[in-house]
């Protein structure tokens, strides 16, 4: 999937709770759309730009989430 | 702590855990948490719980005796992993990017490499210390080279980190802990900083350089740049080799375990999560209650000290079934052997792939592993579980 492809598209953000490890990183990377629940977990709030939630679903060293594009329902990672 | 303690935590935690798991230890002056409720909640609480180890050992000490101890205060407080956001937040974001799943996932060939290169030489000779030889050598070469930094003095290296591991991983027969640390941290910065000048001078496509140029566009401090080149080179190396110590141990005790990732080795991304949980290489890691609160129906007081269990949260049957049984198939396996929070370990993505192609390899070209050893000792520390050597005969 070329950046130019995704470019003003909307991203969906799932975040696993088994693989979840409450490091923060995607919160701290895509604050628009992710945030911290009660248990120090993450969860997605809403859809984002493709960049950015794909940046923060990189940086989960657990590979707890999983993106997709919000039109074509596409998995863009992982 | 006797050295039964040291040799098998596990029975140890595990009266603990089933006597109270929120248990004040005198001798050690702090909590001992062995519940993985407990454990998660409190890595995941950073609003009650610091890290800041450097600034808690300082209310502590006079300041004459901070004095002497100036080296560790001065590099090992820039270390991450002893502070709190937003510095932390700020350091872990700009290395996170060069440790994450995908961007180790480049170097997996090379560790492919530099795994069979060593076995290359071991394999025919029908022994090894598996400590010395395999497991301590695969991750360094491969820490120093993503440093830039591959011709470095490995022995000099070897004996400066356990210098540093004196203090960071709590030996506990030597009470002058912080001053052998001084030492190994005032040796590995001064062997380092040439390096760091070098890049300044001209950047290469290494991680000192990424460091370097985060000081140029002021994102690091100068000290904040030489004292976390020796956080990777510690960290890079230090836990990742006890991972494949002990993960050997657990295999050779196992050889069922061990024939199976040979004809099955797509098991051995599996094999490395219950070899974590089930021996990893952090038994604990500390934390500082900020102020007053409850656990579990107990209160801690505002500056108490937490020794987080991971070993024991990883063998708590509330959590896992037949804890105490390895199970390379054990899925889901939420084990807490990286730590959970913030502090969630940056290389916990490079040691599992460094893991995995340690195993697959050393279970396809090594055949019948027995221990040559009476006894195997641990290093009697708090923090870490370190065989002092692991010598293993095999048919050639």
């Amino acid at each position: 999937m070329s950046e130019a492809k995704t470019q003003g598209r909307l991203a969906l953000a799932c975040v696993d709770l088994d693989k979840c490890v409450g490091s923060t990183l995607c919160v701290q990377i895509a604050a628009d759309v992710f945030r911290l629940a009660g248990n120090g977990q993450s969860e997605a709030v809403c859809a984002g730009s493709c960049e950015s939630v794909v940046n923060a679903a990189e940086a989960c060293p657990n590979m707890a989430i999983t993106v997709t594009d919000s039109q074509t329902g596409e998995t863009l990672f992982p | 702590m006797c050295q039964e303690v040291i040799d098998d935590p596990h029975s140890y935690y595990r009266g603990l855990r089933e006597a109270e798991p929120v248990h004040w230890n005198e001798r050690w002056g702090g909590w001992v948490l062995t519940g993985y409720d407990d454990v998660v909640t409190v890595l995941r609480d950073r609003e009650h719980f610091s890290s800041d180890r450097m600034g808690f050992l300082a209310r502590e000490l006079p300041a004459e005796k901070q004095a002497d101890y100036k080296p560790i205060f001065d590099v090992l407080s820039q270390w991450m992993v002893f502070r709190d956001p937003p510095d932390h937040t700020r350091l872990r974001i700009l290395l996170n990017k060069f440790f994450t799943p995908k961007a180790v996932e480049a170097f997996r060939p090379r560790v492919r490499g530099i795994v069979n290169d060593l076995l290359d030489d071991l394999a025919p000779k029908g022994r090894m210390d598996v400590v010395r030889d395999f497991a301590y050598l695969t991750p360094l070469t491969v820490i120093l080279e993503l440093l830039g930094a591959p011709s470095l003095d490995r022995d000099l290296i070897k004996e400066w980190s356990e210098q540093i591991g004196v203090f960071f991983f709590i030996r506990a027969d030597m009470p002058e802990r912080r001053a052998i640390a001084c030492e190994g941290v005032k040796s590995m910065c001064e062997y380092l900083q040439p390096l760091v000048e070098e890049r300044r001078r001209k950047p290469q496509d290494d991680l000192l350089s990424v460091l370097v140029q985060a000081e140029k566009e002021g994102g690091l401090s100068e000290q904040e740049v030489i004292s976390t080149a020796v956080l990777l080179v510690f960290g890079g190396h230090e836990t990742t080799m006890n991972l494949i110590a002990n993960g050997a141990l657990a295999l050779i005790q196992h050889p069922e375990a061990w024939t199976q990732l040979n004809h099955h080795p797509d098991l051995v991304p599996s094999a490395v999560e219950e070899l974590l949980r089930y021996d990893g290489s952090v038994k604990a890691t500390v934390r500082w209650a900020r102020e007053d609160v409850d656990l579990g129906g107990t209160t801690i007081k505002g500056g108490d000290r937490l020794l987080v269990a991971l070993s024991a949260a990883n063998r708590d049957p509330a959590q896992f079934a037949n804890p105490d049984t390895l199970d390379i198939t054990r899925s889901p396996n939420p084990h807490v052997a990286f730590a959970h929070g913030i502090h969630v370990c940056l290389g916990a993505p490079l040691a599992r792939m460094e893991g995995q192609e340690a195993f697959a390899a050393l279970t396809r070209r090594i055949t019948n592993p027995r221990v040559a050893a009476e006894e195997l000792h641990y290093f009697p520390t708090v923090v870490s579980r370190a065989l002092k050597e692991l010598p293993v005969e095999f048919d050639t």
